[in-house]
């Protein structure tokens, strides 16, 4: 299966933005998915970093099971920046 | 004991008095008790409003005053702290108000030879000030008086200087709307509290300034260090990038999955449509990037719009807070429409928040019933609905019709309804709810109940929560939220002395120890050099903002919140099933700040604050 990966808010100059695609096997974890990330794409998605959010399918991880949520064919996560101010 | 204008370093040693009922002013010697004691910026301005303005004065009588304050930073090389704030009695909500604008106005006023301008009084015809260094004249404004503020800036730049910087209102402002903004030169606004009604009831289009002079620095060396130190911390942090390439815009659709972002009046129903607030739909419409004087973020974006019935716009972005108040609030995602009402509030001058808010008002009062298509001027308010919304933007900036009624704020207008209106006015103290659920947010919440201005989210936006800087607190927690509102709120109090921007502060990118080396190294003031210092400066200024409305009679139980956040559970994630628990919260925080159960700050507190004189006039034993 494969789910479909965009960076939100984090452009270069031109405004565009990564967009990218992780090959896994059926009922893979959200936490395979960072692992080969890191380790195919080399980018490191730092969840330490409480400014950080992922969102699957729309929805925050830490509602939908966090690192241990299994993923389905396709599904769509997207990881932003929060920037604050208001 | 004074000291000569060119004895000051950081400070340019002046304050200039303007008296519009005498056109008449006066150029004032700073005051060095004034500068230790308050540092700069709003600690000027609440010192001025305290010490001059009576108890009960009319807000929109010649009584009221309005304050604009720089600081000691504002138009040196330190990034972010040329803002610049208005303070006055406020006609929206009869207690203190602080706004702050951007752009170029505040360095302008600073280079004419001031720290702050107090406009006082009132003028029987329509004036404008034109302030070129230490010459001010009292300009007949009748031919600009009636025009949008694009078209009166570039009739006052013909008629003055080219360069010229200034802050003028718009029709709204002229006709007392309640929540008229003050605009800058630059279309950045002062918006909160109706600030814009002050100068109109005042007969003040606008004050237009020019100068020739620049603040000195007292060690150029530190104060390159600490500014290098500054511009290294900018470039390290993760935020920096964020806000430069889409300012607050990058948070709309995060801040809404987080349950920040309100919809529907603060029904909270998931909101249709709302990816199209997602940061790369938005990046699709920026043509530009700029920013405000002496500040590398460029967090303004300029929108072009050019399809569909909004077409033809190239306008300054609407910020977060407007993608709600037009948007969210309204169940409205149409991106252009949004824009579009974003320019005519900046144009007739209005405070896009509180119009906003004022109109998903009215959207719910015609849902429920309450209010009649007789009394809507035939419109039919629906939610989600783009036209009728920009008509009523119209409606309130020129009180036609139910936008006379609106245009009051929504607790005037609902006291005027009637027939249980209340319930779905979402204000506190007055000043409509800005775009933070209190219910997904407790801090931020309870900086709303005790903000001494009303509802504002700048005045103690909680980083603990809302980005978890800098440490990381549950947002949905009541314990320990006192001390975190009071840490933000002095902070913000502290930082607006400078006067910074407070996105830096959220992002930790400008701290209270380098804050403190910038203003000692460009003072040369020895106090300044301890960031415990500038902490108490916070916590007065604060505490003095409170005795202010403590004097016009505000005491805790108008630290309240709409039945709404306190009884109906969050319908949606990831705040589900939350209310908000005022009592528990509050009392919290009164202790934090050592106040009384009753919100009110005891003579010890005040005492420790060196407000001692303030407690005897308040009557505090």
């Amino acid at each position: 299966m494969r789910v479909h990966l965009k960076f939100m808010g984090k452009f270069d100059g031109e405004l565009s933005m990564e967009d990218v695609w992780i090959y896994l096997q059926n009922g893979a974890t959200m936490k395979e998915v960072l692992e080969k990330l890191e380790r195919e794409k080399s980018i490191k998605v730092n969840l330490q970093n409480s400014s950080t959010v992922v969102l699957i399918n729309g929805k925050r991880m830490e509602f939908v099971g966090g690192l241990n949520t299994t993923l389905r064919d396709l599904d769509e996560i997207v990881i932003m920046p929060i920037i604050g101010g208001g | 004991m004074n000291r000569k204008p060119d004895s000051w370093f950081g400070y340019m040693g002046q304050i200039l008095r303007i008296d519009l009922t005498s056109h008449k002013y006066r150029i004032e010697p700073l005051k060095k008790d004034l500068a230790e004691i308050f540092v700069g910026g709003r600690g000027f301005g609440i010192k001025v409003l305290f010490d001059e303005v009576p108890r009960g004065a009319d807000p929109l009588s010649p009584s009221n005053k309005l304050v604009f304050t720089i600081g000691p930073l504002t138009a040196t090389k330190t990034q972010s702290a040329s803002r610049w704030i208005a303070q006055f009695k406020s006609p929206l909500t009869n207690i203190y108000c602080r706004s702050v604008g951007g752009g170029s106005f505040g360095a302008e006023l600073k280079f004419a030879g001031y720290d702050a301008m107090i406009v006082e009084g009132r003028s029987e015809k329509p004036v404008y000030a034109w302030i070129n260094d230490d010459k001010v004249e009292f300009r007949d404004a009748e031919k600009v008086w009636g025009m949008m503020t694009l078209a009166a800036r570039d009739f006052i730049r013909e008629e003055t200087d080219e360069k010229s910087r200034m802050a003028l209102i718009g029709p709204a402002g002229e006709r007392l709307v309640r929540l008229s903004a003050i605009v800058s030169d630059d279309m950045r606004t002062a918006s909160r509290g109706g600030g814009g009604a002050v100068m109109g009831s005042k007969n003040l289009k606008a004050v237009v300034v020019r100068g020739s002079q620049r603040p000195k620095i007292y060690d150029e060396n530190a104060f390159d260090r600490a500014v290098k130190e500054q511009i290294t911390s900018y470039r390290e942090s993760p935020a920096f990038e964020g806000f430069k390439s889409l300012g607050t815009n990058g948070d709309v659709y995060v801040f809404y999955t987080m349950g920040n972002f309100p919809t529907y009046n603060f029904k909270q129903y998931p909101l249709e449509g709302a990816s199209r607030f997602s940061p790369e739909i938005l990046a699709s419409y920026v043509v530009k990037h700029n920013g405000c004087y002496g500040c590398m973020i460029r967090c303004w974006k300029t929108f072009k719009i050019k399809n569909g019935p909004y077409a033809g716009i190239a306008w300054q972005f609407p910020e977060y807070e407007t993608h709600w108040s037009y948007g969210g609030a309204l169940g409205n995602c149409n991106i252009e429409s949004i824009t579009y009402a974003n320019m005519l509030s900046d144009l007739y001058g209005l405070d896009t928040i509180s119009t906003g808010a004022a109109i998903a008002f009215a959207t719910e009062l015609y849902e429920k019933g309450i209010l009649s298509e007789s009394e809507t001027d035939g419109l039919e308010l629906r939610w989600g609905d783009p036209e009728v919304m920009v008509e009523f933007v119209r409606r309130i900036a020129l009180r036609i019709g139910i936008g006379n009624l609106l245009g009051e704020g929504v607790k005037r207008a609902a006291e005027i309804i009637g027939r249980g209106a209340e319930k779905y006015a979402m204000h506190i103290k007055g000043m409509e709810l800005p775009a933070y659920d209190p219910r997904s947010v407790k801090a931020h919440g309870l900086n709303f109940a005790t903000s001494p201005i009303g509802a504002s989210h700048c005045i103690g936006w909680n980083k603990f929560e809302i980005k978890g800087v800098p440490r990381k607190v549950d947002p949905l927690a009541v314990e320990g939220k006192g001390e975190i509102t009071r840490y933000v709120q002095d902070e913000t109090a502290a930082a607006e002395t400078a006067v910074f921007c407070t996105f830096p502060l959220s992002s930790q990118m400008v701290t209270m120890d380098l804050y403190s080396k910038l203003l000692e190294s460009a003072t040369g003031i020895e106090r300044f050099k301890n960031p415990n210092y500038l902490w108490l400066v916070g916590e007065r200024i604060f505490n003095l903002e409170w005795a202010f409305n403590i004097r016009e009679g505000f005491n805790a139980n108008q630290d309240a919140m709409p039945d709404r956040i306190l009884k109906e559970p969050v319908p949606r994630e990831p705040s589900k099933g939350q209310v908000f628990e005022l009592d528990t919260l509050l009392q919290d925080y009164y202790g934090v700040r050592g106040w009384n159960k009753q919100g009110m700050p005891t003579k010890e507190k005040l005492e420790a604050l060196g407000l001692a004189e303030v407690a005897n006039q308040l009557g505090i034993a």
